[in-house]
């Protein structure tokens, strides 16, 4: 239930409004919304939203023989502070900034950090919200990036 | 609502020494507050000349392009956010002699 439903129901609780005019702002709030979203992908939305860290772990794999050689590293970064970081980006002096798109286009990537809006790094932290990385190393280390 | 950071953990465990601290940054911000506010009439004369020699300059050097950026109040708000965006950074990594452990609360 969203804030904006929970609050005509409150409104409706303390009589401050008729149950057809409950009935008729639900409805138009409902229409506003578009179609109702199905299980997974409110879900994944939940997680979006819920996303606080970004954890990177380096632990053994119990199950290797060299497990007990593998050094243990474990990190939380706040999303806020990727956020932050990548706003710093804005900060680049135009050389700088040049350097980079030329350094990326020569590897292949057309980017220009010029096009980079501060809307743009919010999509990119929702979209890490639903990265996974799971890899399992030949000396006995399991490493893990995911967001919590 | 973001708030600044209060305290950093610090502890390293080794073989043979065992250091920790608890660095108390609400103390140290208001600090260095004070101390950026004494400093800021010498950063101001810095950025007056060199902003004045770089005038003409069609390349500026390094110096004057690293001053104007961290001078700018958009960099002073950038600055501001990311410190204040540290709280729950927790850094913990032990291999089988040593365990550092960094933690911004």
């Amino acid at each position: 239930m969203s804030d904006s439903e929970k609050k005509i129901l409150e409104l409706l609780e303390d009589k401050r409004i008729t149950v057809e005019e409950a009935h008729r702002l639900l409805g138009a709030l409902r229409s506003e919304g578009g179609p109702r979203e199905g299980p997974p992908k409110a879900e994944a939305r939940a997680r979006t939203v819920k996303a606080k860290y970004l954890r990177v772990t380096v632990q053994p794999d119990p199950e290797h023989e060299r497990a007990s050689d593998v050094d243990r590293v474990n990190i939380r970064v706040p999303m806020a502070l990727l956020r932050s970081g990548m706003k710093f980006t804005s900060l680049l002096p135009d050389q700088a900034r040049d350097k980079v798109s030329g350094a990326l286009r020569d590897k292949g990537i057309d980017f220009d950090m010029r096009n980079l809006k501060e809307e743009d790094f919010d999509e990119l932290v929702e979209a890490l919200s639903e990265l996974e990385v799971d890899v399992r190393g030949s000396d006995g280390e399991v490493v893990k990036v995911f967001v919590e | 609502m973001k708030r600044p950071p209060v305290l950093l953990r610090l502890k390293i465990h080794g073989q043979d020494k065992r250091r920790g601290c608890w660095l108390p940054l609400f103390l140290l911000l208001p600090l260095a507050l004070a101390l950026l506010i004494v400093l800021s009439p010498v950063i101001l004369v810095a950025v007056l000349v060199l902003r004045r020699r770089g005038q003409n300059n069609p390349n500026p050097g390094v110096s004057r392009v690293v001053l104007d950026t961290l001078c700018s109040w958009r960099a002073t708000c950038a600055f501001v956010d990311l410190l204040c965006s540290t709280p729950g950074l927790k850094i913990d990594a032990h291999d089988k002699t040593d365990h550092v452990v960094i933690s911004v609360i």
